[in-house]
């Protein structure tokens, strides 16, 4: 088998639903097992040319391989069982995660009266900036990324896509910081639509779906 | 070059497999080499599709696989797990009360008739 061949099994496995970790293994043995078929074939007296074609006979064509693959349904990932769930419900799910986690948090470290350094309080600023901001995006790349790479189906991962940027560009997660002056502070959680949000929320859209688009009709 | 074997075989790769595997743990190419070996020619597994039963049996907990370099390649070697060995000993008697009707059958094929 060549190198396209090898490929567009790898493509067609992918599109089965396989994990990609499961499908380069898969390959590899593959490829070792022809290179063995095409030892013996050698070692027997044929040329490389007949040690080629007989190994190839032997080890079967891409669709009897494919169609061995398909019946199993157990070598099925769970993003490919279940995409909705995995490319759907999960990104969202874990960015309220992570939000609701950097709330809790800092309400704990906030509500235990300890008065908190300058320095934790620059980093918890800078996790909120993080969760307020670069979360969204991440995960969203991530899903898209992964999509991409499994040659998931377009609509989950799109719709999983919408939803984070749906709650990452209207969320906005705010600290102020209790004083001396007897102000106790505040722990804002606010989500709004705006001119600013539905700017961003734009920006995230055309800046995460237009390479995503891309990288899949390069990937075809 | 040998045809492989026809539909009626369907179950029969995975209850070798775990016969075999039930002796030392193998790779793919040593797998279908020793079924060759053993059923002297009777048993010709198409090659390539050992691997998505490898991998389903593996998925299914029957089986654990180990990459090992060896010579140069690197060489996947399956071994049965106490999952694995307990289908193998179900395997193997839904095996005999099979070809024990089909002996019979074949033996005696009016024995049942009304």
């Amino acid at each position: 088998m060549d190198r396209s061949d090898w490929r567009r099994l790898r493509v067609e496995l992918l599109r089965a639903g396989v994990a990609p970790r499961r499908v380069s293994r898969m390959l590899r043995e593959l490829a070792d097992h022809h290179a063995d078929l095409r030892d013996a074939a050698l070692r027997a007296g044929h040329s490389p040319w007949e040690a080629d074609l007989l190994a190839r006979c032997e080890l079967g064509d891409e669709e009897a391989i494919l169609a061995a693959v398909l019946e199993r349904q157990e070598l099925r990932s769970p993003a490919s069982r279940w995409p909705w769930v995995v490319y759907g419900l999960a990104p969202a799910a874990l960015l309220a995660g992570c939000v609701l986690a950097v709330l809790l948090l800092t309400g704990l470290a906030v509500g235990s009266g300890v008065e908190l350094p300058a320095m934790a309080r620059t980093w918890i600023g800078t996790l909120f900036g993080v969760a307020n901001y670069g979360l969204p995006v991440l995960i969203a790349m991530v899903v898209l990324l992964t999509a991409a790479l499994r040659h998931a189906p377009i609509a989950w991962p799109v719709f999983g896509t919408l939803l984070v940027i749906a709650i990452g560009s209207a969320l906005t997660i705010d600290i102020r910081w209790p004083n001396a002056a007897g102000d106790d502070g505040l722990l804002l959680m606010t989500y709004r639509y705006g001119p600013d949000e539905l700017g961003y929320a734009s920006a995230m859209l055309l800046g995460l779906l237009g390479p995503y688009l891309a990288l899949r009709g390069r990937m075809a | 070059m040998k045809k492989p074997n026809p539909p009626f075989m369907t179950g029969v790769p995975e209850l070798l497999v775990l016969r075999l595997l039930a002796e030392r743990e193998m790779y793919g190419y040593e797998i279908v080499r020793a079924i060759r070996l053993a059923s002297r020619d009777a048993i010709v597994l198409a090659e390539g599709v050992v691997y998505p039963l490898l991998h389903a049996m593996e998925a299914k907990g029957i089986l654990t696989a180990k990459e090992r370099k060896v010579e140069g390649r690197n060489r996947v070697y399956y071994r049965l797990s106490a999952k694995g060995q307990k289908r193998l000993d179900a395997l193997i008697g839904e095996w005999e009360r099979v070809q024990e009707g089909v002996h019979s059958v074949l033996e005696n094929p009016t024995h049942g008739s009304v």
